[in-house]
């Protein structure tokens, strides 16, 4: 048998990886629903999240400018958690905001905003600080304080990796990416774990009242030598002080019920309980 | 061993018990279970009772109630 090996820093990664899942996809739902309500875009969450876990090296270089756009918050020198969308959220919704129903026209990553975009991003930020920052303090237990983050000043670690949750939204024909970040050590601060799909016990997705438990029906112990033990025969007799039945979980020997032997027409033993531990 | 260890062995006192049946039971209905609840064992009315120790077999009997106790009398050894 094979034992996948993982250092500490790419287990911590992973837990993390997974914990987001809960927070991005909640997160993901309120802010298209504060878009659809506010601002008019029929923005809804479409599809699965996707993840990727990035170092920090490919991270500052190929990931993050593109993802122009973060509200969030840094921990501490190197651990951050962010919203961020990039131009092409922008400009398609801002498209669509300003009355444009054809498809929004395709715009290169770099370049300006326009005054329409500018106008749609300072409302939609307006909007999503205050749902951003309520999710975020539900999982901390200091107050956090939401910004607009420049993750440039973040002082990466070696071996520090950034995990990247993507929902896609549509809205007539469009598909838009938000992007929920994390880097490693922000679980610390910020327990993401708590309140999300994560969190659901196990005994919410399994039926464990269908686990067998496997009893014995005894009369209550007694005691005797072992030197009669040893010479048990035939026609030997011992007395039981009560009639009482106890009902045993074999794997602890703890009582879980008494009761009173009887049995039914068929002549099958039957024990009715009389007092339920 | 000598006789004087032996007899003190002997004088160990052993806790005994007498199973009536055994019964499987899912977690659920064992939650379920209140007075006046009943529930089936494996075992026939004719069937013997085990005499055990511990989980050790040491013979089988018949019980009958005296007095509101249980006499237990041994009708096969292990």
């Amino acid at each position: 048998m094979f034992i996948k090996k993982t250092t500490s820093a790419e287990f911590e990664s992973q837990q993390q990886a997974i914990a987001m899942r809960g927070f991005a996809s909640s997160i993901g739902s309120k802010i298209c629903a504060l878009t659809r309500g506010n601002l008019s875009i029929p923005m809804v969450p479409s599809g699965k999240l996707d993840l990727a876990t990035y170092t920090a090296k490919e991270y500052i270089e190929n990931v993050s400018p593109q993802i122009k756009y973060k509200l969030g918050v840094q921990f501490d020198e190197s651990s951050f958690i962010a919203i961020g969308f990039d131009s092409e959220f922008l400009s398609k919704c801002s498209y669509y905001w300003a009355g444009g129903r054809l498809n929004a026209p395709e715009k290169h990553g770099l370049a300006k905003a326009t005054s329409c975009e500018i106008a749609f991003l300072r409302q939609f930020m307006q909007l999503i600080h205050p749902v951003i920052t309520e999710e975020l303090n539900k999982h901390s237990e200091v107050t956090l304080e939401i910004s607009e983050l420049d993750d440039n000043g973040v002082a990466f670690k070696n071996d520090q990796r950034v995990q990247v949750n993507t929902v896609n939204c549509t809205f007539k024909e469009e598909v838009v990416k938000l992007s929920i970040i994390t880097s490693d050590g922000v679980l610390k601060y910020c327990n993401l774990n708590s309140l999300d799909e994560n969190s659901t016990k196990i005994s919410d997705k399994t039926n464990l009242s269908e686990l067998n438990v496997n009893l014995d029906a005894r009369f209550e112990i007694f005691k005797a030598k072992l030197g009669d033990v040893k010479n048990l025969k035939v026609g030997d007799e011992f007395y039981i002080p009560t009639s009482e039945v106890s009902l045993i979980n074999r794997s602890d020997n703890s009582i879980i019920a008494k009761g009173l032997l009887g049995s039914d027409d068929t002549n099958n033993q039957l024990i009715q309980i009389s007092e339920k531990r | 061993m000598s006789n004087a260890n032996e007899n003190t062995i002997d004088n160990v006192s052993v806790d005994l018990s007498v199973r009536v049946g055994k019964v499987s039971m899912k977690i659920g209905k064992l939650k379920d279970l209140k007075e006046g609840s009943i529930v089936e064992l494996d075992t026939q009315a004719s069937d013997s009772f085990e005499l055990l120790a511990g989980e050790q077999l040491l013979g089988k009997g018949t019980v009958e109630e005296v007095d509101g106790k249980i006499k237990f009398t041994i009708t096969e050894t292990a």
